[in-house]
């Protein structure tokens, strides 16, 4: 009642504020709950990663560093990966573009970033990428050509030619073939 | 439910397709270089990615006709014809096109088009969307003289193949039509448009017409103003009972606007026993209501037997 604005007395009040003062954890039920003695809930909630796992990691390390915590993640633990792409897309790329040097292509780590919408702050990014891209070994690049091509459908006005075509080509010899279609993985 | 046009817009073949539309300027009268071999790339590809890049090409036919006309002629029409093992997934497409497309293109394809009503491997929604499409072209052809090469006589013949479902769409369509209409210009435009296509095309076989047919006839009703009396003329013959617990179709009419009710009761009341046909007793929610309004403009009608059979088939509780 006095949540709601209700008078609810001198005495009401006076007794509140000692509830309030022995017990400092307490607070009122939610609202909805009020009147219910029993409340019971169920439906499901989001496991969200957290990308401030990642916060202090070196760009440099940050692939190793996000495989080795999904390596010891719990199953109902959160992808920090897909959390850092959607928090800081060009983070996600210094880090991917530090492994690509190293050799490194992690398939799932690109996806995430190639389906992130989250737009970049970094003017390079964009170029970044569709280099990166270009730069995939053609015997594994089937594997990331579904995202690539989303990626890339997304980038029309924006692309340099230079960039679009190249990878353009680059994603249709890798899925203008007889194998089976991505679709039904790319909707999982 | 998926279908082919579902699948290529979530698959690399059909990305690929729509970056090469994105990339058709408004100069590109025909495509030209490395946009001409990617297009060539894409449409000649074997398997199921090749199917999946025509199919989303085939989408927007209407937009690569006008822009590159001899590459479209040439390299995507010949699989909307039924011999080839695409034409079904090209078709289905087809339905999410935002336009017909010209009078040339429609001209190109009409072929298979008629055959595409009918055929067992055509969906009913496909059937409804391209009849809605029939309707469109002999409209604008009385209308506007478009020019649209499609005879009256085919159009009918492709409703009858197609069925009731095709025949509600050209319903809806002739409907919307007048309803766009301004009231001052009904009447012009059901007897130099909409009347003279209606008589055109609709089938006159007993088993087309149904009560989702009949629910469209009266929206047709419900929207000729002025023009009631001549279309009723022409109309009330297609008209079927209404389903027994239906009746959305009286209560349409118990609603319809009072131009209609002055215009001409005794055909409203042709039309009322047209749809209630041998209703039991008490039986039609809204007729109660529609009979009240035709005695208020025309309290002879209350003396007719139809108006007292009617009034026994009216529902009392409204």
């Amino acid at each position: 009642m006095a949540r709601d604005g209700f008078d609810i007395g001198k005495a009401g009040q006076k007794l509140l504020v000692g509830i309030k003062t022995r017990h400092p954890q307490w607070e009122p039920r939610p609202a909805e709950q009020v009147g219910f003695h029993v409340w019971h809930e169920s439906g499901p909630r989001a496991v969200a990663g957290d990308a401030d796992k990642l916060k202090h990691v070196a760009d440099g390390q940050l692939v190793a560093e996000a495989k080795a915590i999904a390596a010891k993640a719990d199953f109902l633990d959160g992808d920090n990966w897909q959390a850092l792409c959607l928090a800081n897309p060009d983070r996600a790329l210094r880090g991917l573009d530090a492994a690509a040097e190293a050799g490194d292509w992690p398939v799932e780590f690109w996806e995430q970033l190639l389906w992130s919408r989250t737009a970049y702050s970094d003017p390079d990014t964009e170029t970044r990428i569709a280099q990166l891209l270009l730069r995939w070994p053609t015997e594994t690049f089937s594997n990331v050509s579904a995202a690539a091509s989303s990626w890339l459908n997304e980038r029309v006005k924006t692309l340099p030619d230079d960039l679009l075509w190249p990878l353009w080509d680059k994603v249709a010899d890798a899925s203008l073939t007889e194998a089976p279609e991505n679709a039904e993985a790319e909707d999982a | 439910m998926r279908d082919a046009f579902n699948d290529a817009i979530n698959a690399p073949a059909g990305r690929l397709a729509e970056i090469l539309l994105r990339k058709v300027t408004k100069e590109d009268t025909e495509l030209s270089g490395g946009l001409r071999a990617r297009f060539d790339k894409l449409v000649d590809a074997p398997g199921r990615p090749g199917l999946l890049a025509r199919v989303r090409l085939a989408a927007d036919v209407p937009f690569l006709f006008v822009r590159a006309p001899n590459w479209t002629k040439d390299k995507l029409l010949p699989h909307f014809n039924w011999a080839s093992p695409d034409a079904a997934d090209l078709w289905s497409a087809r339905k999410y096109s935002n336009a017909i497309g010209t009078p040339e293109l429609f001209g190109l394809i009409k072929t298979p088009f008629l055959e595409l009503f009918g055929r067992p491997d055509v969906q009913p929604e496909d059937m409804r969307v391209f009849g809605d499409w029939i309707a469109a072209i002999l409209i604008v052809n009385q209308a506007e003289d478009a020019g649209y090469p499609l005879k009256p006589t085919e159009a009918r013949a492709a409703l009858r193949r197609a069925g009731p479902t095709a025949l509600s769409s050209v319903g809806h369509r002739l409907a919307v039509d007048m309803e766009s209409v301004r009231p001052a210009d009904k009447a012009t435009r059901w007897r130099k448009v909409i009347g003279p296509v209606f008589e055109a095309i609709w089938p006159l076989d007993v088993e087309l017409q149904t009560s989702a047919t009949t629910f469209k006839l009266v929206q047709i009703f419900c929207a000729t103003g002025d023009a009631f009396p001549q279309a009723a003329r022409v109309i009330i013959p297609f008209i079927r009972t209404d389903e027994p617990h239906g009746h959305g179709t009286v209560y349409s009419i118990a609603e319809a606007p009072a131009e209609l009710y002055k215009a001409s009761p005794a055909k409203m009341l042709d039309l009322l026993a047209a749809i209630v046909g041998d209703a039991p007793p008490g039986s039609i929610y809204s007729l109660g209501k529609a009979l009240s309004r035709l005695r208020a403009v025309e309290p002879k009608l209350a003396d007719e037997r139809k108006f007292q059979k009617l009034l026994i088939c009216a529902s009392q509780h409204g």
